[in-house]
């Protein structure tokens, strides 16, 4: 029977104007999502390449005065190698590049930073990141890719399927059908597979063509999108087999899976979130920024003081010549670290919060295939949510580095040498595609098909063909 | 090869079929006969198994339909009322197909020999079936009864809608068939049809056989007087 079904379904999809219409449809969709997540791709690198070049211009500037200075020359803007104006000035460049596979899925990486210029002139513990609140309540974003995968893709599969079942029982040909030794289920369940592989080489070729185009290496994060993106496809089908065989109408299978497409990709998405915000507020962003400014100007106003003590906890940072030998800059650094010590706190709360929304949307994320694949995409292309965070956590732990490194230099007054240069701290991302969570998502999206597959394989195998109700 | 024992359908409260009891041997054509709603249909679809009697049994060359249709469906052909082809798809290419799911494979110059044998014209054989009238396509449906060399055929009103010319080509088809020794068991309003190609007649009212005959012991007019009386009845 799969033969003759494979060589029907060819024959039929083929001179269905529909599915060659919409194959089409498909594929300018997926080239005009490629354009797009190209476009954000280089946009991204440009700002990056820009940021970095500023960058070494200004540490070619530095350089340049330390070599003069080297050569035993006493240039005016020596000034320059102070440790107060390496640290603060001339400071680091935090990048997070964009990964190839960001094109297919942009995720978040429109909403976070993905630079941030590391200096002892901030705090660490309070650097510009803008996203103290829940950022998966944005995942409905760019026309990328992912987009036309998560919530067009759907679409099309009930356009194709809704009726594989009501639409033989309606015109009476199941009837014709069925009085041949055939099982009506096992029948049904091979002609849902057969259109599951016919857009699933569809949306291969589409998706090849477009990664071709804006240039994505053959690698295994890129496999595992395409087997998630496979995962999800299944998922579709195999929710529309079961409706097909529950459903009694083609007008109420088109109704009910418009329904669940409603549901699983725009409400429960959208309401998770929601009651993430509800259950786990988050606290005042303005009554954070406050206590900054009174920590700030209480710290500065008793700075002598804050001296005595940061010197009493780091003596050996201590000079010979007495307190005399200290001025503003020491005073201010010193400030930072009781800064973070007070704030933090008040910080913690704010990242506890933020833990705890996302710990209670991955826990529900299993409610909607749509947060599954867009989850394990955005994973996948390194601008996930997640990505963000381990982001900035290297950005907030380089930035205590970077300011540790300068602590002596300042205490000590010393200015740096050409050889100092040299040794400055570097920061370096590394991304961590999450595959774990990629091939969970994926599994618990086949698992689900699976089930609906075999559910429906049983009620239809169980009924009678013209059994009402 | 096909009977009727006792078969009783029944949906919520309404009794559909009563105790039906009736046999049709190899050759025989036998036409049931009856108003809307008398239980024609419903008898076809036991013998199916696209429902499932409430008692009794349905029978087919001793085996029990209910309780082993796949193999029943090896043996049996339908024709509809109205036969629906997939319209994207030639006679051959319909025929083609369905013989596949019963399991038979045939070279396309055989299947055309089948259309060939079930009148279906030449030059309609790779056209597509939306442009077939409705006898064309009960013709398609004949020549898939005989690629599956089908022991039984089950006709619910075949020739309901067609013309004369194209009725009595059909029923040529159906006496040929039967003089292959294929039982034959439909149902149908057509009281001239039934007893021009009919061997036996049985007459049906409210679920109910009311009347057995064979279609040598009546003349067109009294089978008309019959009939009359018992729906008047």
């Amino acid at each position: 029977m799969i033969t003759q079904n494979i060589q029907h379904e060819i024959r039929l999809l083929s001179r269905n104007y529909w599915f060659v219409s919409l194959t089409a449809v498909l594929l300018l969709l997926c080239l005009y999502a490629g354009h797009n997540g190209l476009q954000h791709f280089e946009s991204r690198q440009a700002d990056l390449n820009q940021a970095l070049a500023d960058q070494e211009e200004k540490i070619q500037n530095v350089t340049s005065v330390a070599v003069a200075v080297n050569n035993g020359e006493e240039p005016s803007n020596a000034y320059r190698l102070s440790p107060m104006n390496i640290a603060m000035s001339t400071g680091e460049l935090a990048t997070m590049p964009p990964s190839s596979m960001s094109k297919l899925a942009i995720g978040q990486s429109d909403l976070f930073t993905h630079q941030v210029k590391i200096s002892s002139r901030d705090d660490q513990a309070t650097l510009s990141f803008n996203e103290l609140n829940n950022p998966v309540q944005l995942l409905f974003g760019n026309f990328d890719i992912a987009f036309v995968l998560a919530y067009l893709v759907p679409l099309i599969i009930i356009a194709f399927t809704y009726n594989l079942r009501s639409q033989e029982l309606e015109s009476g040909r199941l009837k014709l059908l069925a009085s041949n030794p055939i099982k009506t289920n096992i029948w049904l369940l091979q002609r849902f597979v057969i259109r599951y592989f016919s857009i699933l080489i569809i949306l291969s070729i589409a998706l090849l063509l477009t990664i071709l185009w804006v240039g994505i290496p053959f690698n295994f994060a890129l496999l595992t999108f395409m087997l998630l993106t496979f995962a999800y496809v299944a998922f579709w089908f195999g929710l529309s087999f079961l409706v097909n065989i529950i459903g009694a109408s083609s007008g109420k299978n088109a109704v009910s899976l418009l329904s669940l497409w409603i549901v699983l990709v725009l409400i429960l998405p959208t309401v998770i979130n929601q009651a993430a915000n509800t259950i786990y507020p988050m606290p005042s962003r303005v009554a954070l920024l406050n206590e900054i400014r009174e920590t700030k100007k209480s710290l500065s106003e008793k700075q002598d003081q804050v001296l005595d003590e940061y010197l009493r906890n780091h003596p050996e940072l201590i000079r010979d010549e007495g307190k005399n030998a200290y001025g503003y800059w020491q005073g201010y650094f010193a400030s930072q670290e009781l800064m973070e010590e007070e704030l933090a706190p008040l910080i913690e709360k704010f990242d506890n919060q933020l833990a705890k929304q996302q710990s209670w949307v991955d826990s529900w994320r299993f409610l909607s295939p749509v947060v599954l694949f867009q989850d394990a995409a955005t994973q996948l292309a390194g601008t996930s949510s997640k990505n963000h965070k381990d982001f900035q956590n290297d950005v907030k732990d380089f930035g205590l580095t970077w300011r540790a490194h300068f602590m002596p230099y300042v205490f000590q007054n010393n200015m740096l040498k050409l050889s100092d240069l040299g040794e400055l701290p570097a920061f370096s991302y590394q991304p961590k595609p999450g595959y774990t969570a990629a091939y969970i998502n994926l599994g618990v999206l086949l698992l689900l098909s699976g089930l609906f597959a075999i559910r429906g394989l049983k009620l239809e195998g169980k009924r009678q063909l013209l059994q009402v109700g | 090869m096909l009977h009727a024992v006792n078969l009783t359908k029944s949906y919520n409260n309404h009794l559909a079929l009563d105790q039906l009891n009736l046999s049709v041997e190899p050759g025989e054509i036998y036409c049931l006969l009856g108003a809307n709603g008398a239980g024609k249909s419903t008898t076809i679809n036991l013998f199916l198994n696209f429902i499932a009697p409430t008692s009794g049994k349905a029978v087919i060359d001793q085996v029990e339909v209910a309780k082993d249709p796949q193999a029943i469906k090896k043996l049996i052909a339908y024709i509809p009322e109205n036969l629906v082809l997939y319209n994207e798809l030639s006679g051959l290419e319909n025929l083609s197909y369905f013989t596949g799911l019963a399991g038979m494979k045939y070279h396309s110059d055989q299947l055309e020999a089948f259309l060939d044998e079930a009148g279906l014209q030449g030059e309609a054989f790779h056209k597509r079936v939306k442009s077939y009238s409705k006898g064309m396509r009960q013709k398609v449906g004949v020549a898939m009864a005989i690629a599956k060399k089908a022991k039984v055929l089950l006709l619910d009103e075949p020739t309901s809608g067609l013309d004369p010319k194209a009725s009595n080509e059909f029923s040529e088809l159906l006496t040929r068939l039967s003089n292959q020794n294929v039982a034959t068991l439909m149902a149908t309003h057509d009281l001239f049809r039934a007893k021009e190609t009919g061997t036996n007649i049985g007459i049906m009212k409210s679920g109910q056989l009311v009347e057995q005959l064979s279609t040598d012991e009546i003349n067109h007019s009294d089978l008309e007087k019959l009939y009359l009386k018992h729906m008047n009845a």
